[in-house]
């Protein structure tokens, strides 16, 4: 098209009405011609991103049921000769997984509602309160998205051992609360919202935190939806954190209680080991097959900045 | 400190209404933050420097007695038996609870235990690897054992050579517990049908010829490779090294690019990559057993849970020669924390002891495949029936005389480790050529080992 408009530009300004009546009906000859035949290798690639995510959890499933025999022989078993539930019980023997569920479970939900809350109080504040150096304080915060976690490890084990906080809840959920991400995130989104409808509400008389909870939250569902989730599965997932600020047993989560179930001399039990696993990775599954629609929408949403 | 103060003095130019609130806000937050960053600037402790205790989990019924924080590396299997000697220790007596918290692995314990002396909290006693241990000794961190040791539990309570390992100066800082070698495993079938003889190779020579032979056979349809190599661990590396006439190091001067090392890592490299003989395994151990490699080297420590899991007959024997044996110790032991307050220390002493002595240190050794250390294991006719009846079990205590322990260079410096993984993974999977991998190595810890010789001449040399 391009080429043409170069050649005759006289002529490519009358075009424009036939373009768009001439231009569907190829569009759907060309495809009708060559669906398949054009799209096979994005078929292909689609397969193959497929199978690079489902054939580990494949694995993950069906190692957790089968038998030593079967898991220690090559070339590889794809299918189990017999299923076992003998790995999953040994596993719930040797590491007291009740315990870990709740911990999990109580420092997911708390983290996740606090990092939320904050997280929508800053953004508010990003985006709707003037304050000097404001720009300048955002511009710091888009700073800390860019810090590894692991830089502040050795700082933040101090801070809160000097706290007296190492093996309690709160030292488990303190450090994770303030999300850079998750403030930026809220932050564009808010900034998208029609500002006629907060000039409304001023001339009503609304103040902050009407404004916020009457207006921004209720039109912001699926970007607060998106940092809900992403905090959740980042609390169920962390790792490092809870590794170094945990000492006994009963304080541990689920993804620490794991190395309980990995030999460190000697010969790991796969088996047992991705029984564990699964019972660590199910809650998230679920949860992300549940909520997967939220997480695109509330993405893309937000990061376009018309997400409504 | 800037990110806190800045608000506040552009607050104060503006001269509204909202500013005093602001500005308490600021100053409120500074005033919290302070003591908080003067926490990450910790004075070095002095001797009589007393750090609190980890906070852990107390049973209801223990409450009134002296607890004492043990850090494990151990976990699975290994993690069950210790804490079935720790109950029978708190069925022994009524004035001691030892409490076993558990970091996977000797490096996360090690890791744990750096951040802790930062937090100024250290566990009573902790398990140390072989070469951990020593770092701590070098800071000051650990206590030293002579005044704790009396008539009913004397040195000679443990296996002579193995408490050597942990004495620098006269003194007992580290106490064999959970020690191992490695051991030549290979597959008694295969070699069989290969028509190979039903033994170990006697040198690294014979260990090759023997590869070439292997090479082609085939089973369930895949073809079987004489060794998989371990990329993530230089502990046999450094015993191979040791076999052709090489070493780390002779003190604290570098030997890495000396002949027999050298020839050592070339060595490995034909094999891989000449003969197709060896690869690089994720996980040998789990290769062995499935019947993908014919041999491997692993720590003693692996027997009983190989013995579980293979479908087939394995043999053990020595490792193999060269011009020399070469053999590393391994594994861990138990050191007492210096900067627990002198009851915890004392307690902590009656685990210790606890834990080497009488039927708990039987089933340690038992239970596990450790080596055993003790007198009472070495002793004991439990011990001595088992390996009679599994003579593998015997070829790892025999092996015993022929081994020492690690480098200095590999005990001292923590950076020789990497630095090893780095250039054996890279002669392995990349093919590289071996000197100049050891070469790199030599460069790469010039540096670091001059920031611990002070330190190491002062306190280990002299």
């Amino acid at each position: 098209m391009a080429a043409m408009t170069n050649v005759l530009p006289a002529e490519a300004t009358q075009a424009p009405g036939e373009e768009a009546a001439g231009s569907p009906r190829r569009a759907a000859r060309r495809q009708r011609r060559g669906g398949l035949s054009r799209r096979w290798w994005g078929y292909l690639l689609l397969i193959a991103a497929g199978l690079a995510f489902i054939l580990p959890l494949y694995v993950l499933v069906t190692t957790a049921f089968k038998s030593n025999a079967d898991i220690y022989t090559w070339p590889m078993k794809w299918l189990p000769s017999e299923l076992t539930w003998d790995n999953l019980v040994q596993a719930w023997e040797l590491a007291p997984f009740g315990a870990f569920i709740t911990n999990s479970v109580v420092v997911t939900a708390v983290g996740a509602t606090v990092k939320v809350v904050l997280a929508v109080f800053t953004a508010y504040a990003f985006a709707f309160l003037p304050f000097p150096r404001k720009n300048l304080l955002f511009l710091v915060m888009l700073g800390a998205l860019m810090v590894p976690g692991h830089v502040t490890l050795l700082v933040n084990y101090i801070t809160i051992g000097n706290m007296g906080l190492i093996n309690t809840y709160a030292g488990l959920i303190l450090p994770g609360v303030a999300s850079a991400f998750g403030t930026f995130l809220l932050r564009q989104h808010f900034l998208s919202l029609p500002s006629e409808v907060f000039e409304a509400a001023e001339v009503d008389g609304a103040g902050h935190l009407r404004k916020l909870f009457s207006f921004a939250l209720p039109m912001s569902i699926p970007a607060i939806a998106t940092v809900g989730l992403i905090a959740v599965i980042d609390e169920w997932n962390s790792f490092v954190w809870p590794l170094i600020i945990t000492n006994s047993v009963n304080m541990r989560t689920l993804p620490i209680g794991l190395m309980y179930l990995k030999a460190n001399d000697g010969l790991t039990s796969w088996g047992v080991l991705m029984s564990g696993t699964l019972i660590v990775v199910l809650p998230m599954l679920l949860v992300f097959l549940f909520a997967q629609r939220f997480i695109v929408t509330g993405l893309t949403g937000a990061a376009a900045g018309n997400g409504r | 400190m800037h990110l806190l103060d800045r608000p506040q003095s552009a607050a104060r130019g503006l001269g509204s209404l909202n500013i005093t609130r602001r500005q308490a806000l600021a100053a409120g937050m500074l005033a919290a933050a302070a003591p908080l960053l003067a926490g990450c600037f910790g004075s070095g402790g002095g001797s009589g420097t007393v750090y609190g205790q980890p906070s852990g989990d107390v049973p209801a019924r223990f409450k009134k007695r002296q607890r004492v924080v043990l850090w494990s590396n151990w976990t699975a299997h290994n993690a069950e038996i210790l804490q079935k000697n720790i109950d029978a220790f708190h069925d022994s007596q009524d004035e001691i609870f030892c409490e076993v918290q558990i970091f996977e692995g000797y490096d996360n314990v090690e890791a744990k235990l750096a951040a802790s002396l930062q937090a100024k909290q250290v566990p009573d006693i902790s398990v140390m690897s072989d070469i951990v241990w020593n770092r701590f000794y070098l800071n000051d961190a650990l206590e030293p054992l002579n005044g704790y040791f009396d008539d009913s539990f004397g040195k000679d309570a443990f296996h002579e050579r193995f408490l050597a390992e942990g004495t620098v100066k006269d003194d007992v800082w580290w106490v064999p517990f959970g020690r191992s070698t490695p051991l030549f495993y290979f597959n008694r079938e295969m070699f069989a049908e290969v028509g190979l003889p039903n033994r170990a190779p006697k040198t690294f020579t014979e260990y090759r010829e023997w590869g070439r032979e292997l090479a082609g056979y085939t089973r369930n349809g895949t073809k079987v490779a004489m060794r998989g190599y371990r990329g993530n661990d230089d502990w046999y590396f450094q015993g191979s090294s040791w076999a052709f006439g090489g070493a780390y190091s002779d003190g604290l001067d570098m030997r890495f690019t000396s002949e027999g090392t050298v020839a050592a890592l070339e060595y490995d490299r034909a094999f891989i990559h000449d003969d197709k003989s060896g690869y690089l395994a994720a996980d040998p151990t789990a290769d062995f057993i499935a019947g993908a490699s014919a041999t491997m080297t692993e720590s003693t420590g692996a027997l009983t849970g190989i013995a579980d899991a293979a479908q087939f007959d394995f043999g053990v024997g020595f490792l193999p020669k060269e011009v020399e044996t070469g053999v590393p110790t391994g594994g861990g032991g138990l050191s007492i924390l210096r900067y627990a307050s002198e009851e915890r220390k004392r307690a902590a002493w009656e685990v210790l002891k606890f834990l080497s002595s009488g039927d708990a240190a039987v089933e340690w050794t038992l239970g596990t495949g450790y080596m055993p250390t003790t007198r009472a294991a070495l002793e004991s006719d439990k011990v001595k029936a088992k390996a009679t009846e599994n003579p593998n079990y015997q070829v790892a205590i025999d092996q015993l005389d022929i081994a020492k322990g690690p480098d200095v260079v590999r005990r001292f410096v923590p950076e020789a480790v990497p630095a090893m993984k780095d250039a054996i993974q890279a002669v392995y999977s990349g093919g590289s050529d071996a000197e100049r991998a050891l070469k790199t190595v030599q460069t790469t810890l010039e540096p670091a080992i001059e920031k611990v010789r002070a330190k190491y001449e002062a306190k280990v040399a002299s």
